[in-house]
């Protein structure tokens, strides 16, 4: 008996020790389905699906109108260009307007604010990880990695400005980073990241194999060098305008002045400006770039902003088709043929910016009375940038059949019919909508149109204003600007104007020209012109009489909030919170 | 009790074998001196399941609570979950939807424990982790619901939730035993959110038009024509009457029969149920239904045949076959145009046969419950398990070995048949004035085929060896040592294996049946986790004392029987959400598009960064028990318990500053204490012609945060931490009314959420900062899950007739009206507005108002969490109520039945709630039913 009981024991046992035997692998994970650093850089196929993602967020840094900002209304609603459905609470847009901005939201969620903090972080990282791996991919030339190592340069270089502009001194992150240690970082001043920003330019402009233009029309959308030189002169064009370029900040901020301020005025930063602009131009147009002119005077604009390279856009230095929201209904006023959301429409503000063909503008001051039954009489004449950016009462708004025209106007009185897209029939509230990537606008839907993060047109604005504050208005300065308006049929600047003369023109030509563009609110801040954001915004009221003329009366739709310390942007408020040593900026 | 847990797998299955060899040495020495009257062991009638096996009421030490079959039987429902309803104490259960098919209600044991991933107990039948509702509930022998640590520990990595073991019916020896159940039915939904009728909602649209300071839409003479006009031109279309009916039938039928002799026991049963959804006219297709719809056969083989003397097989087979018919369209799709397609934009058909409807809403849900197809889902159930057991008690007495062996498929999968429908718009031509019928808006297309989709193929296979050995030393000491080897490997679709590991130890002890204690410990792994964090060793002690007894209290001595019982232990959950978290991963990311068009590019991107110290939470729980029965008639049973759960995942994105770039794991970190009192009574009373039975389920659970990653806030907004509150504790904006004037909001704090006008809501400033904003938001109330939970039954019977009742209340919740947007905040994509709104501000009424000013948009200010928008969740609700009647025993000799019962039984029939506007467990989507049937148990 003595002997079973160990037997059983040992039966027992050893098949315990038995299954757990043969099965030790048991626990082990099976084989790994999915990329590590190791397998994902062992084959160029997936290294490009990597350098592909660096582009997640670009989309949202992209021109207005995709962007999906601030409740989808866009950040041409917060300049004085443009104006979103005031009733619409979501668009957030109306707490700009308000005055409500504040940390908590404003550069924390990309869908209701202007900017995602965080986001350039991560496509920072992004970048770094992959030119730091590139060279393990056995399966690639030196020529494929060293444009990959460009690619990564420039959009580093990218995010540091998006920052730059925004923010002033960022923290700056050399490498990867693993360790905790590693993650507390200061802010560097303005200068630092200014410099980190041209190096990071020079060093992408410097790599023999990143390309000047892509070399296949189906990687339209990734960065080139001719980019890079774009972004140079605009990164030295927003470091020498008077809001980085002083020797005080906008804002005291005491002891970290040096955050968002040169400190210093330098005059030589505008001629450096004016040099990088040169640069970029000759560049671009040496490797095939060219401003468009070869569609008419009516529809170079138009194929400038809106077409592919495919298409003839020769002009575009970077540009994509991603979208986040692509449902054009948000850019539509009101009440149209499909409806609309009324999100981003003109203001009266910017319609006065435009002048007739032949250099004369349109008074606004007094009501205007048109002829019988000729709604559009007030806007005939104008700039053809105007016909192909906004659409009006009386304009023909669907080209294709059936037509559709559109009708802004209430009637004076109950005798006469309100137009179908007026205030009182369409329940909307502006006289204008927008048609900039609308035109020829047929049905709704998906909509996918090209959305230019910078042409060539603006390397010319850039050298005309650089060259203005460097050496008043020369005759390089004047021919510059003459190159953007010539091709779109408007008159030659006039030459009598003074240095003030012409940087005020040069604004407003900016602002026709790069309309929607994502432009308007950075170039008023860097000019330190902030208060023109006031308002009044105006808006016209049209009226249809009962003989069939119609009247234009401009009027004040609202004032809106402006104050100092929203020169810069303001950190997230929960980043400041984690404490570790970001310094909010000034006022928040 | 922060010990080092980590034990290697080896070591302690050596120190297992030492602790084996030990006792198998001292049972020897034991051995010799025993008389054969030793091994008689006390079994009492009254056994009660436990982990890995069955032991007498008397002697459990841990927190146990069990329900008979008899129990669960008077309930028809169609998952074994909604028979669960305040029958236990602790075991919280939360209706959901009563769509057929799709009904399963969420469970917890012992309130929230955690706020990881995994929080419902894990579930076994007949011993092998199996999904609760793959039993018919006529199947049932009894569930039991482990609670504490003790209970549990035999589970170890995958205990931290509860347990809840499940028990199929045997045969036990003598007459076939043959047994007919039947009940047929109708169910009704319980309660619909309602909504204004056309007039109604005309003058509340203008009144909201006028608020957005946008002119009017509905003129005078609409309001009188939607008030009584041409239905045609005026359509007055109440959707969910339109939609819904008010009788589905149900249909259940059971049989079974059981019996045996000496050498096999077998239970067999066959069971049919049909349980019908609540659309309306979805017959109207020939030759298919787009009705919900629920067939499920199920049958069960147990039998244990007594192969030798000594050696006896236990086979358990049983199956499902569940075939769900449902309209083609998602039914929270369906649920959604019923709440939001106006009443008033066209009527169901514009014309006979052609279906109204408009280009912006051409969902006409006449139409998109019928005439768009049907989906058909087919799943089934297959589980069998083998039981092969040793009696060694010739070789050792009281030595038992064995192994168990079961194996489960699942599969289900989904196809059906699709098609389209056109619309038609009704307008007014302005000459006439007679309705005119528009072009069609869509297209009616031919049924297509949809090919199989949806489809999963699980499998679950677990093998067990087990060793039990049980001894008596002298007339004092008992002892009762169980070791048990598992391995599980579960496969679901194409993810990697789920494999499981564990050796289990038991070591029961009793003195004089009077004093018991139990060690359990389990070691065991999971593949979840890198090497050194896979294992854990999860140990539990507990003690009982019966203080008194029946033999020892005199008769007039109130208290007959008193035990106190405490248990303290530490059990794990090794299902944190992540499976392999600590390898470095890249995993694909959004596609962009390069390019001439928007073809989008596909990506790769860095995944979470690894953490190589993943590891599984841990719950250390310490439970206190008194178990008595006084006045001869009443049985209680009263516990305390805390349990601290560690190491749940948290997230560390809150405090890494975003200049890191990317995105950081989660981390064991996290931590919550529960605690709670739970409270079961039973009075019970046999007279001679008649009964009674009243029992009292109660549990107060209180559960709080103490560790979890929060974003930062400055100094001043403390009260946004949810630390130190309830897990589900609702956080909000405190709502202190409605601005009264443009003065008003000048002189108030700025809400930042959007423009705000008189009549819109106004918070409080918490942080007295002058803003209201995010950082304002701070505790305001409980959530939906109650601290208090109440289950109250009553039944008595007079000769043959008698009443059951059974109610279920839960106190201290409430319903987020804030989360069911499209019925609470009306108009803003031109819905509808429901009755919910009473009295919406206007200048008039600015004093009184009960809502906010009605407005036609998006109000970013208003619709968001707050105080104003919590409101009370307490329900009562009686969830069944049965009259039935027992035929005499004259009867069952004449027509030579063993038994036989007529009954009619209501479930859900009565809510007592402070909410009233629709169901407070199950506030929007397919709604929750109430049913009325009769049937009849006979057995032969």
């Amino acid at each position: 008996m003595k002997l079973k009981i160990p037997f059983y024991i040992i039966i027992f046992l050893t098949s315990c020790m038995t299954g757990l035997n043969s099965c030790k692998k048991y626990l082990e994970m099976p084989a790994q389905t999915s990329f590590n650093t190791d397998s994902v850089f062992s084959k160029y196929q997936n290294a490009e699906r990597l350098l592909f993602d660096l582009y997640q967020f670009q989309g949202r840094a992209l021109a207005t109108a995709l962007n999906g900002k601030l409740g989808s209304s866009s950040v041409a609603t917060i300049t004085d260009e443009a104006i979103c459905f005031t009733a619409q609470n979501g668009y957030t847009s109306n707490n700009v307007y308000a005055g409500s901005v504040n940390s908590t939201w404003f550069t924390v969620n990309g869908a209701n604010g202007e900017d995602v903090y965080d986001n350039h972080w991560k496509t920072i990282r992004k970048a770094l990880i992959l030119k730091d791996n590139i060279d393990r991919v056995p399966d690639a030339t030196a020529d494929v990695k060293g444009r990959i190592k460009g690619e990564c340069t420039a959009v580093i270089a990218l995010e540091y400005f998006e920052m730059f502009k925004r923010y002033g001194g960022v923290p700056i992150v050399k490498k990867a980073l693993n360790d905790a240690e590693d993650f507390v970082i200061p802010r560097a001043s303005l200068d630092s990241v200014y410099n980190h920003i041209i190096n990071l330019c020079d060093e992408a402009i410097a790599n023999p194999y990143f390309p000047a233009k892509v070399p296949d029309e189906k990687e339209f959308g990734r960065l080139t060098k001719a980019f890079v030189y774009g972004l140079k002169s605009r990164t030295m064009l927003y470091a020498a305008s008077p809001l980085f370029n002083s020797d005080k900040p906008y804002q005291d901020f005491g002891a970290n002045n040096k955050l968002i301020s040169f400190m210093k005025y330098d005059k030589n930063l505008w001629t450096l400006a004016a040099k990088s602009a040169r640069e970029a131009i000759a560049y671009a147009e040496q490797n095939g770039y060219a401003i468009v002119k070869n569609f008419g005077v009516t529809r170079n604009y138009k194929v400038a902003c809106e077409d592919v390279p495919k298409a003839g856009n020769t002009e575009v230095l970077y540009g994509t088709f991603q979208g986040i929201n692509q449902s054009k209904l948000y850019w539509l006023g009101r009440g149209t043929n499909v409806g609309g959301y009324a999100a981003t429409e003109p203001t009266q503000n910017h319609i006065e910016k435009y002048q007739n063909t032949d250099g004369t503008t349109v008074n606004w001051n007094s009501t205007i009375t048109t002829p019988v039954n000729d709604p559009t009489a007030p806007y005939k004449k104008l700039d053809p940038r105007f016909h192909i950016s906004v659409a009006y009462n009386g304009c023909l708004w669907v080209t294709t059949n059936p037509t559709y025209s559109l009708e802004i106007y209430d009637g004076v009185d109950a005798s006469v019919a309100n137009g179908r897209n007026g205030p009182i029939s369409a329940k909307t509230q502006f006289a204008y909508f927008t048609r900039k990537w609308l035109n020829g606008f047929e049905a709704s839907g998906v909509w996918t149109p090209m959305s230019p993060y910078m042409r060539l047109a603006e390397m010319y604005l850039n050298l005309a204003e650089a060259i203005n504050e460097a050496s008043g208005p020369t005759a390089e300065a004047f021919s510059a600007i003459d190159v953007i308006r010539t091709r779109s049929g408007m008159p030659t600047v006039s030459r009598t104007l003074d240095q003030a003369g012409l940087r005020k023109f040069i604004e407003n030509e900016r602002s026709i020209e790069l309309y929607l563009e994502n432009h308007r609110y950075f170039d008023v801040k860097r000019m330190m012109m902030g208060d023109v954001f006031k308002g009044p915004i105006n808006d016209v009221r049209v009226i249809r009489q009962k003989n069939g003329a119609y009247t234009y009366t401009k009027y004040k739709y609202h004032d809106r909030a402006w104050f100092t310390h929203w020169y810069l942007h303001p950190f997230p408020y929960n980043e400041v919170n984690k404490g570790y040593g970001l310094i909010q900026n000034p006022g928040w | 009790m922060h010990v080092n847990m980590k034990i290697p797998f080896k070591q302690y299955c050596t120190c297992l074998t030492f602790i084996t060899v030990l006792l198998m040495s001292m049972s020897i020495q034991a051995q010799k001196k025993s008389t054969q009257k030793d091994s008689i062991i006390h079994m009492s009638a009254d056994l009660q399941a436990i982990a890995y096996g069955k032991v007498p009421k008397r002697e459990v030490t841990a927190s146990i609570v069990t329900l008979t079959g008899k129990d669960i039987e008077k309930n028809t429902v169609f998952s074994l979950g909604n028979a669960l309803y305040g029958k236990v104490p602790g075991l919280i259960v939360d209706q959901n939807s009563g769509e057929p098919g799709n009904d399963l209600p969420g469970f917890s044991t012992r309130g929230v424990t955690t706020f990881g991933y995994a929080r419902a107990p894990l579930v076994l039948v007949d011993g092998f982790i199996r999904d609760l509702n793959s039993v018919s509930v006529f199947d049932i022998e009894n569930i039991s619901v482990l609670k504490d640590a003790s209970a549990t520990a035999m589970y170890g990595i995958q205990a931290a939730n509860g347990v809840v073991l499940v028990t199929t019916k045997g045969g036990t020896e003598g007459k076939t035993k043959l047994t007919v159940d039947f009940s047929n039915g109708v169910q009704s939904p319980t309660r619909l959110p309602q909504f204004y009728n056309s007039a109604n909602f005309a003058k509340f649209y203008n009144q909201a038009l006028s608020n957005d300071k946008l002119p009017s839409l509905f003129s005078d003479a609409d309001i009188a024509g939607y008030t009584d006009g041409n239905r045609v031109l005026y359509p007055d279309v109440d959707w969910i009457k339109e939609m819904v009916k008010q009788n589905a039938p149900i249909t259940s039928l059971n049989i079974s029969a059981s019996g045996g002799n000496k050498i096999a026991h077998y239970y067999v049963s066959l069971g049919y149920l049909n349980n019908t959804g609540i659309y309306k006219n979805t017959e109207i297709n020939d030759g298919y239904s787009t009705n919900s719809n629920l067939n499920r056969l199920n049958f069960r083989s147990n039998i244990d045949v007594n192969v030798l003397s000594d050696l006896t097989l236990k086979l358990n087979l049983g199956g499902q076959i569940n075939d769900i018919n449902a309209p083609r369209m998602a039914t929270s799709d369906i649920w959604n145009r019923l709440y939001d397609y106006p009443t008033h934009l066209f009527p169901v058909y514009a014309l006979p046969g052609l279906l109204g409807g408009t280009a912006a809403f051409a969902d006409n849900p006449m139409g998109y419950i019928n005439n768009r197809g049907y989906r058909e889902i087919h799943n089934r159930f297959f589980q069998s398990d083998l039981d092969l057991k040793y009696d060694a008690g010739k070789h050792v007495k009281g030595l038992e070995l064995g192994a168990r062996v079961g194996f489960d498929n699942y599969y289900t999968v989904t196809d059906g048949w699709s098609k389209t429908f056109a619309v038609y718009q009704t307008t007014k031509d302005p000459i006439s004035g007679k309705p005119v019928v528009g072009a069609p808006i869509g297209a009616n297309t031919n049924l297509a085929y949809n090919s199989p989709y949806n489809d999963a193929q699980n499998r679950r296979g677990t093998a067990e060896l087990y060793l039990n050995y049980i001894r008596k030393y002298g007339n004092s000491h008992t002892i009762n040592f169980l070791a048990l080897y598992n391995q599980t490997r579960q496969i679901v679709g194409r993810e990697n294996p789920y494999n499981m590991q564990s050796v289990n130890a038991k070591l029961h002890y009793d003195f004089k049946n009077r004093f018991f204690a139990d060690l359990t410990t389990s070691y065991g792994g999971t593949e979840t986790f890198a090497k050194g964090n896979r294992f854990g060793f999860f140990p539990a002690v507990s003690a009982g004392y019966v203080l008194f007894d029946q033999q020892q209290a005199k008769s007039s001595n109130a208290i007959n029987y008193l035990k106190l019982r405490a248990s303290g232990g530490m059990v794990g959950s090794s299902n944190v959400g992540t499976r392999f978290g600590y390898r470095e991963l890249y995993v694909g990311g959004g596609s962009y598009a390069f390019g001439n068009t928007n073809a989008g590019a596909s990506t790769i991107t860095e995944g979470t960064i690894a953490n190589p110290d993943l590891s599984f939470e841990k719950s250390y729980q310490y439970d206190l028990g008194i178990d008595a029965r006084v006045f001869n008639q009443v049985d209680l049973s009263l516990a305390l318990f805390q349990q601290d759960r560690k190491n749940i995942l948290t997230s560390q994105s809150t405090t890494v500053p975003a200049l890191f770039g990317g995105s950081l794991p989660s981390v064991n970190k996290g931590e919550v204490r529960n605690r709670g009192i739970e409270l079961s009574l039973l009075w019970q009373k046999q007279f001679k012609h008649s009964g009674f039975f009243a029992r009292l389920n109660m549990s107060i659970i209180k559960d709080r945060v103490v560790e979890m990653a929060e974003e930062v806030v400055p100094q001043g907004s403390e009260y946004f931490y949810r630390k130190g509150s309830p897990i589900y504790y609702t956080y909000g904006l405190d709502a202190i009314g409605f601005f009264a004037s443009e003065k008003d909001i000048a002189n108030s704090p700025v809400q930042i959420f959007g423009p705000v006008q008189p009549g819109d809501l106004k918070y409080r400033d918490r942080n007295n900062d002058g803003i209201i904003n995010n950082y304002d938001v701070g505790p305001i109330g409980n959530g939906s899950v109650p601290t208090k939970e109440f289950g109250l039954e009553l039944g008595f019977n007079l000769g043959g007739f008698d009443v059951q009742v059974m109610m279920q209340a839960q106190l201290d919740r409430n319903v987020n009206l804030a989360s069911y947007g499209n019925i609470f905040f009306p108009f803003r994509t031109n819905q509808k507005i429901s009755t919910f709104v009473q009295e919406p501000w206007t200048v008039q009424n600015s004093a009184t108002a009960k809502y906010p000013r009605l407005s036609t948009l998006e109000n970013a200010n208003n619709y968001r969490t707050s105080s104003f928008w919590l409101r009370n969740g307490d329900f009562l609700k009686v969830r069944s109520l049965e009259f039935g009647y027992n035929f005499s025993s004259l009867f069952l000799k004449k027509t030579g039945l063993s038994m036989s019962r007529v009954f009619v039984r209501g479930m859900n029939l009565f809510t007592f709630d402070k909410f009233k506007y629709s169901d407070p467990e199950n506030i929007a989507g397919y709604p929750t039913m109430r049913s009325v049937n009769m049937g009849f148990k006979i057995q032969l």
